[in-house]
């Protein structure tokens, strides 16, 4: 619910800004409010001076912003866009681009709020432009998005190359496991089924995609999620098997895409039957 | 109900509530009753539309949003027809949104500029259930309401 709160309050300084800040903002929020719900739960504790002496049980107990660990990841496998690219995300049916829309963002909003303050991240947050949408000239696209980067040059003081700079030290800082990467590729390959096309061509026919379809693709980006432990609540102890119990690695996963992608080809044939 | 409030929906956030209230139906379906106070959401910001758009144009314009004022008065929480959550289960709900709202104004060190009216949209008539609770108002009771603005809300 934080989330779509906080939709509501930015909606007070931003009639429609752009969906990757809106969902940035949005979902930084209730990570935080997730935080301090462990830190009251007495599940979490604050880094001590003692956890210098032991960086590897600090790093364990220490909370880490969750979407750190999709940018960590999409870094580390070489397919985490520029910064340019991340601010300018739009929302689509495209798996990866999702998961990106509502992580990536998140990741260097956190980043600027622990490394420049909330002040800082408010101003942003206030200060958000419009965005101009999908229709209009390139020229003007073009001059909004200058006035979105600029923004977040003004707040943080930095051009945006240095920011962006410093974020991905910052990602690359982290220990992340290599199931995690593993999880951001999945993630991508998973965009093989073209489910934006395919379901277009469907309805050229006046047809609709089979829902069992729909809900094998929707398990297997949870069974992905899961694997890569990309999502807090995705994490469970369980988080290396299916909901069946089958044993999840980047092996089954892969091969559970390929299937996909087949009957994604035959959905394709039989749009134009 | 609050004829103070403005509000500006765009039409990225009506398609984004349309989403959110088939995803709450879905999630609804999904878990169950039980959990309805964890996953059941479904925000609009509702209000006078676009003649209140248009009147506010006119004001003076911050150089950066370019917009005067905004503000957010109610919010709907989509409670589909075919269940009947309890009256504590109604209440853990709004008790859980009022604050998650008070969460995220702290967290932006943002305040709304009016009290969210919840509105229990399909808070139907069922024995012992979708009475709205203290803070909640029955969307139903707004019909006058609704047919004087100038723009029809798109989450129903």
């Amino acid at each position: 619910m934080v989330h779509e709160y906080s939709h509501l309050v930015h909606a007070l300084h931003a009639r429609a800004t752009y969906p990757a800040l809106a969902e940035g903002f949005a979902s930084l929020a209730p990570e935080y409010a997730r935080r301090d719900g462990l830190k009251r739960a007495g599940e979490l504790r604050e880094a001590t001076a003692d956890d210098a002496d032991d960086a590897d049980d600090a790093q364990e107990d220490q909370w880490v912003l969750p979407p750190h660990i999709t940018a960590a990841s999409a870094l580390e496998a070489g397919i985490l866009p520029p910064i340019r690219q991340v601010l300018t995300l739009v929302h689509s049916r495209q798996s990866w681009n999702q998961w990106m829309l509502y992580s990536v963002p998140t990741s260097l909003l956190g980043f600027i709020d622990e490394e420049y303050g909330r002040p800082t991240l408010t101003d942003i947050f206030r200060h958000c432009p419009e965005n101009p949408g999908p229709i209009g000239q390139a020229a003007d696209i073009g001059s909004a998005h200058k006035e979105l980067f600029g923004t977040f040059e003004r707040y943080t003081g930095v051009p945006l190359d240095e920011l962006e700079a410093q974020w991905h030290r910052r990602l690359a800082e982290m220990n992340i496991d290599s199931s995690s990467v593993a999880a951001v590729k999945l993630l991508k390959d998973l965009d093989r089924t073209e489910m934006t096309s395919l379901i277009w061509a469907l309805g050229t026919g006046g047809k609709k995609l089979d829902p069992n379809f729909l809900q094998t693709f929707a398990e297997l980006q949870a069974d992905i999620v899961r694997f890569g432990s990309l999502s807090v609540s995705a994490a469970t102890p369980d988080s290396d098997t299916t909901a069946d119990g089958a044993r999840l690695t980047e092996e089954s996963l892969s091969e559970r895409i390929d299937h996909l992608v087949e009957w994604a080809r035959e959905l394709w044939r039989k749009a134009y039957e | 109900m609050n004829p103070g409030g403005k509000v500006y929906v765009s039409g990225y956030q009506e398609d984004s509530i349309r989403s959110k209230a088939i995803i709450l139906a879905r999630a609804i379906r999904r878990f169950g009753i039980a959990r309805l106070a964890a996953v059941a959401m479904v925000l609009m910001l509702w209000g006078a539309g676009a003649a209140a758009s248009a009147a506010v144009a006119q004001r003076t314009v911050d150089q950066v949003t370019r917009y005067t004022s905004i503000g957010n008065d109610r919010v709907i929480l989509l409670i589909p027809d075919d269940i009947c959550p309890s009256e504590e289960t109604q209440q853990l709900l709004l008790h859980t949104a009022t604050e998650s709202l008070r969460y995220a104004e702290d967290f932006f060190g943002s305040r709304l500029s009016h009290p969210v009216v919840h509105l229990w949209l399909n808070a139907v008539d069922k024995p012992g259930s979708v009475t709205p609770p203290d803070g909640g108002i029955r969307a139903g009771d707004l019909q006058g309401d609704r047919r004087e603005r100038s723009s029809p809300p798109n989450a129903e």
